[in-house]
Formats: C-alpha cells, sequence, structure tokens
C-alpha cells in the first residue's frame, strides 16, 4: 500500500515513498530543465531504496511548482495543502509555518486539523529566498555551509536593507570595503537578519500564533532559523528532513485519497 | 480603440451568447464612437473622471468622456499597455502610480485623446483620480472645475456636495452654453432608479444557491450601469436584459457542480476578464457577491429637491460608498453582511498592486471576513493592466491552490 509524493522545486527535486506514517525511500536530486526526467529519476532512486517497483505504488502525487509537468503523476496537488499535510504529521502542535524555498517563501497559519487558515507568499523578488542566500555567500567568497554557520559567532547585526537583493549586494560591498571592515560575521548576521524581518513581515499580514516550524532548503541554514526566531520571539521547529515536507505531504494525500 | 471593439461585437454577434454579452459590446462601441461624433458635430464633449455623476451630463445634454473607462478599457482591447507605459515613464511616472492613469496620462501628453470642452473631476476613489484630472486640464488648457466630494458621509456632507454639484452646473453651462433641464434631471434619477432596484433584485438573487448570475455579467454590470451609462434609458435597458436572464437562471444556476462560492473584493484585472470564466468553467467558482458593485445603500429619487437627491444617490452607489469613505463604516460591514447573507465560502482579494486605496483595505477586510464570516480570503497581486507584473498562469496557480485549500475546509470542517 505505498504511495509516492514528489515535490518539484525550482532547484531541487524530492521524492519520499510512504507506507502509513513510515517513509520507506526517499530522494532529493536537482531538477533539470526536463523536470519530468528529474523526478522520474529521483523516484527510481527512492523505489531503490525502498525495495519496491513502481507497480508496487497505489498513487503517485505531485506538488511544487512544476507539478504539472510530471505526467506520470496519478494526482496533483498545491504545495500549500501539501506543506499543511505534511506538517501536521510530522509536528501536529505547529500553527505557524514558515516554508523557504529556492525561488519563493510562504507563511502558513495553520488550524488544529492540520488545514491551511490562511497563507501569505512571496515570489515576485529574490529577497527572502534561498537564492538570495547562494547570491550573498557566493559575494562574500564562503561556501554557503560556511555562511550559514558564520552568523552565529555575531554579536551584532550588520545594517543590511531589506528590502531588494540587488541594493543589499551592494551594501555588503560597502560594508567589506569599509575602514576598518565590518566583521564578517556581522555582516551575514546582517543579511540573514534582514531575511527574517522581511518573512517575519509578511507572516504578520496574516497573523504569528501558536507554535511555529520553519522548512524548506533554507531551514538547513541555523544562521537564518536563530535570526528568525529572535524576529519572532519564539523558537521556531526544524524537522530532521525540512526539505522533505511538502513531499511527505503529497504522499500523504495519497494515502488519504485511497 | 473603437474599430476594435467593433471586431469584437461582429465576432460577438456570430456567435451570440446572451443578449446582455452581445448589448454590452454594443454599448461599449457606442460610446466611445460618441466622442468621436461629437467632435466632428460640435456637440459639446465634456471630460470627467469616475463618479462624477453622469446625471448631470444627460440633463444637460453633453456628451461625457469617462477617463478611467477609456483608460482601463483601451490597453485591454489594444494590448498597448507597454507603449502606453513607456510614453508616461517618459512623462516621469513610474510604475508606483496606477497603471490606469498612467495610461490615461500617455494619452494626454501625446494629444491623442479627443479634445473636450472642458473637465470636469474630484478626488473619488483616489488622489490618482485627482491628479489626471489636473493633468488633462494643462495638457489640454481646457477650462476644468473640480468636484469636492465629501469624504464622511452625514446630512451636513450631502447639503456641501449638492452646492457643490450646483456650482458645477453652473460651470458647464457657462462654458458650454447648453442649461441644465431640470425634468431630465428628474427622468435621469428616474432612470439611475430603475437601474439601482434591478441591481439590488439581481444581488438578492445571488444569494441563492446556486448563484444564478455569471461571473463576467457583475463585471459588466459595473461597466455599463454603474460607470458608463448610469442614469440613461441604454443603461434601464442593459439592467434590465441582465435582470431578465439572472431570473431565467435562478434554480438551474450557471455551473453543473457549483464548487466555491466566492465574494469578489476588487475588479479582476482588466487584461482577463476570461479568468473569471475560466474559474467559472474549470473549477465551479461562482462570484455570489461583489459588494464594491452591487451594494447600494438606501436610496430613492426625490423629485421635488433633484440635485440634493442626485447628491444622496452619489453617497449610496456602490465602490464610491466603498472606497472613498471610512472602510470600518461600508466596505467592511457590507463585506461581512454579503458574504453571510450570500452564502460565501470565499473571499477573493485582486490587490491592484499600485492602488493605495485597494490595497490598504486587505488586511482589515480579509481579518474581518474571517473573525465575522468565519471564510478564508486569497490575496492575488496583480496589476490592473499590465500583465507581465502577474500573468494568467501565475493568477491561476493561485487561485488553484486557494480552491484546494477550500475544498479541504469543506472535507474537514475547520
Amino acid at each position: 500500500m505505498a504511495v509516492a509524493g514528489i515535490d518539484v522545486g525550482s532547484l531541487t527535486t524530492k521524492v519520499v515513498i510512504m507506507d502509513g506514517e513510515r517513509i520507506l525511500g526517499k530522494c532529493l536530486d536537482l531538477s533539470s530543465e526536463e523536470v519530468e526526467v528529474s523526478a522520474q529519476r529521483a523516484l527510481d532512486e527512492a523505489l531503490k531504496q525502498a525495495g519496491l517497483k513502481r507497480e508496487d505504488l497505489t498513487a503517485i502525487v505531485a506538488t511544487g511548482s512544476a507539478r504539472k509537468s510530471i505526467g506520470f503523476a496519478t494526482k496533483q496537488k498545491t504545495t500549500l495543502s501539501c506543506l499543511a499535510k505534511g506538517m501536521s504529521l510530522l509536528n501536529p502542535s505547529v500553527r505557524t509555518l514558515f516554508d523557504v524555498g529556492a525561488e519563493t517563501s510562504s507563511v502558513l497559519r495553520l488550524s488544529q486539523k492540520g488545514l491551511v487558515e490562511d497563507s501569505v507568499g512571496h515570489d515576485r523578488c529574490a529577497s527572502g529566498t534561498g537564492v538570495f542566500l547562494q547570491a550573498m555567500a557566493k559575494l562574500m567568497m564562503m561556501s554557503l555551509e560556511d555562511f550559514a554557520k558564520l552568523s552565529l559567532t555575531a554579536q551584532r547585526r550588520a545594517e543590511v536593507s531589506t528590502m531588494c537583493a540587488i541594493f543589499a549586494e551592494q551594501e555588503v560591498i560597502s560594508h567589506v570595503h569599509r575602514v576598518p571592515p565590518t566583521p564578517k560575521n556581522e555582516i551575514v548576521a546582517g543579511i540573514h537578519g534582514s531575511m527574517a524581518v522581511r518573512l517575519t513581515g509578511l507572516g504578520k499580514r496574516i497573523g504569528i500564533k501558536g507554535d511555529a516550524a520553519l522548512t524548506g532548503g533554507v531551514a538547513r541554514n541555523p544562521g537564518f532559523a536563530r535570526a528568525l526566531e529572535e524576529e519572532i520571539d519564539m523558537p521556531v521547529i526544524i524537522s530532521e528532513e525540512p526539505e522533505l515536507v511538502a513531499a511527505i505531504g503529497a504522499a500523504r494525500s495519497g494515502m488519504d485519497e485511497k | 480603440m473603437v474599430d476594435t471593439l467593433e471586431l469584437i461585437l461582429r465576432h460577438r454577434q456570430r456567435s451570440p451568447t446572451t443578449r446582455s454579452g452581445e448589448l454590452y459590446y454594443e454599448m461599449l462601441v457606442e460610446y466611445f464612437r460618441r466622442p468621436l461624433r461629437a467632435t466632428e458635430e460640435g456637440t459639446p464633449l465634456v471630460a470627467h473622471t469616475a463618479y462624477i455623476p453622469s446625471e448631470i451630463f444627460y440633463a444637460m445634454d453633453l456628451v461625457p468622456l469617462h477617463l478611467e473607462s477609456f483608460s482601463i478599457i483601451s490597453p485591454a482591447v489594444l494590448h498597448n499597455f507597454e507603449e502606453m507605459s513607456s510614453v508616461a515613464k517618459g512623462f516621469g511616472l513610474t510604475p508606483e502610480v496606477c497603471s490606469a492613469h498612467r495610461v490615461q496620462a500617455a494619452w494626454f501628453v501625446q494629444g491623442w485623446l479627443p479634445r473636450p470642452q472642458a473637465v470636469v473631476w474630484s478626488q473619488q476613489l483616489c488622489d490618482s483620480i485627482n491628479h489626471s484630472g489636473a493633468l488633462l486640464q494643462e495638457a489640454y488648457d481646457l477650462p476644468g472645475y473640480f468636484l469636492d466630494r465629501p469624504y464622511y458621509i452625514g446630512e451636513r456632507e450631502v447639503h456641501y456636495y449638492a452646492q457643490n454639484l450646483a456650482e458645477m452646473v453652473e460651470f458647464l453651462e457657462g462654458t458650454t452654453g447648453h442649461r441644465l433641464d431640470q425634468d431630465r434631471l428628474c427622468q435621469s434619477l428616474a432612470h439611475t432608479y430603475e437601474i439601482a432596484q434591478a441591481e439590488r433584485e439581481m444581488y438578492a438573487l445571488c444569494r441563492q444557491v446556486p448563484c444564478p448570475m455569471p461571473n463576467r455579467l457583475g463585471d459588466e454590470l459595473f461597466s455599463i450601469c454603474n460607470w458608463l451609462y448610469l442614469g440613461t434609458p441604454e443603461g434601464v435597458d442593459f439592467a434590465r436584459a441582465a435582470l431578465e436572464e439572472v431570473r431565467g437562471r435562478v434554480g438551474r444556476g450557471v455551473v453543473p457542480q457549483e464548487n466555491h462560492r466566492l465574494i469578489s473584493l476588487y475588479p479582476p484585472p482588466a487584461f482577463s476578464w476570461k479568468l473569471m470564466d475560466w474559474i467559472e468553467r474549470e473549477h465551479g467558482a461562482t462570484i455570489v457577491a461583489r459588494p464594491y458593485c452591487l451594494h447600494w445603500a438606501p436610496w430613492e429619487p426625490d423629485f421635488s429637491h433633484p440635485l440634493e437627491s442626485l447628491a444622496r444617490r452619489c453617497f449610496a452607489i456602490p465602490i464610491s460608498r466603498h472606497f472613498h469613505a471610512p472602510m470600518m463604516e461600508a466596505m467592511v460591514p457590507d463585506a461581512v453582511e454579503d458574504a453571510i447573507a450570500h452564502h460565501a465560502d470565499g473571499g477573493l482579494f485582486f490587490a491592484m498592486i499600485n492602488c493605495r486605496q485597494g490595497c490598504a483595505m486587505v488586511r482589515p477586510v480579509k481579518d474581518a471576513l474571517l473573525q465575522q464570516a468565519g471564510i478564508p480570503t486569497v490575496v492575488v497581486d496583480v496589476d490592473v493592466l499590465d500583465p507581465s507584473f502577474a500573468s494568467d498562469d501565475d493568477i491561476k496557480d493561485k487561485l488553484e491552490s486557494f480552491f484546494e485549500v477550500l475544498a479541504e475546509r469543506k472535507e474537514n470542517v475547520l
């Protein structure tokens, strides 16, 4: 009775194979221009881990921005409802969910039953998304992993614009060239802080209530997670594999409708 | 623009759908032909901004040119928003300014608009409208009158507004040489009343499940009856045709299965009214409430005091009373009342990104609908004229996501 959930994001494709609440197999791979091909590859890998074949699956549910390109899926569900379903399975107490992916960010308010009560998204510019952090790490000539951790050592945040990725880049350059230069960890803390302020502002449009969680690839960034906790003034729950939550929700919805 | 509208009309006539659908294009063609004829025939043409009462033009036998309608419809028909936007940019207007008013500015500075004899304008519904009227006056060196419409609603304000209407009439009489005919004004008020009554009846019928009014008809009513032909026999004809169609659909609705009943809180983007057909056809989503368009406040004409009665009408008409008034007095309570009475299960707010008036309402309206009517609202950021800001596909994606949320809410009562 296994089902597959496929989350096709702009940067990565995530697949989970589930039976009940158990994850039998999973895969995270880079999305390619041929979306269906990369989804197929990721599904095959996850099936291999689970020791199953395609015929063993009773449903394949696709979600994410390119979900409609997955012709072999038996069903498509939107990202919002999959995130809600996935989170209610992993952490039923969560009422506010911050999801930060490569090119979009969203905040969801969830009901006790794990349904979306309200949501707000941001997909019109790079600031507030994973690619913004990627660009900033490149600018600072650091790996994304080092960049993510460095701000944890800072005592204060350097001032970085909260409005625009391009202006933020100019601000970072001016911090680097100051005499004396602003310490790197403070610049990175400033970058994480600016993004956290933006996302918190988004969240306040729908109201931040109850336990909060952070999902998406950016949840792997401890510096940003701390900045977000400081801004919303409460801890954020991060599941073991935060980028898989929507795929888990997709699989879950496949099970619900069997 | 008129030629393109005529092409659309001919297409409609070849494959007729409804009488109101055909009338809609006939009336648009006629409305925008009249200014051209007026110029040729030497009849006074008066440009005016939204919610300058059209009954006055009817009673004075003047040809009106509604500037906002013109600037919203022209890029949607001619698909030339980019060009218009570029002209406006050259004039110094950036994308933060309402797109409809950037298009107006482009027409004005290029001198493409037929030359009116005068311009009358007001601050309804926003500051941009106020500035556009002043810009036309300056660009064409026209005599102009600014009609000050009070923001608050009360007896003192009605009297003040009636005085201003009288002054505006005096100005128009002096500028055009046409006199206000009191009998014709009363006749026009009677037309307006008939339109209002028809809209009230149609709106009440929208409470029924399934909703008998097609999504697009609501927007067409708004354009024809509330904007272009209010107070005219043609407007009455359209309202009657629409009412007949809505009555005829009572009990059977407009879609085989009505899945979602929505309250619309702002007009859809002008470049894609087809979206409204799409949500109806593909998702069984019907717009059952649209306070900004059909929620009239109580009003009936008083023929013994026509100007004062007209002033009262101006405070009662939808959108003017919703957008140019404290939102907690009109927009928020009307939205909540309509959502409950019309059994809406979701709110749809097209947030025009450069409309400060509309965007300021998003949060209070959305919160009130959730807290008092128990329904969620999707806010779709769009530009009223610019499809490059949010394309049809972007918008459809957001709406599909919302419909999924609504379906899940129905399956599992929150």
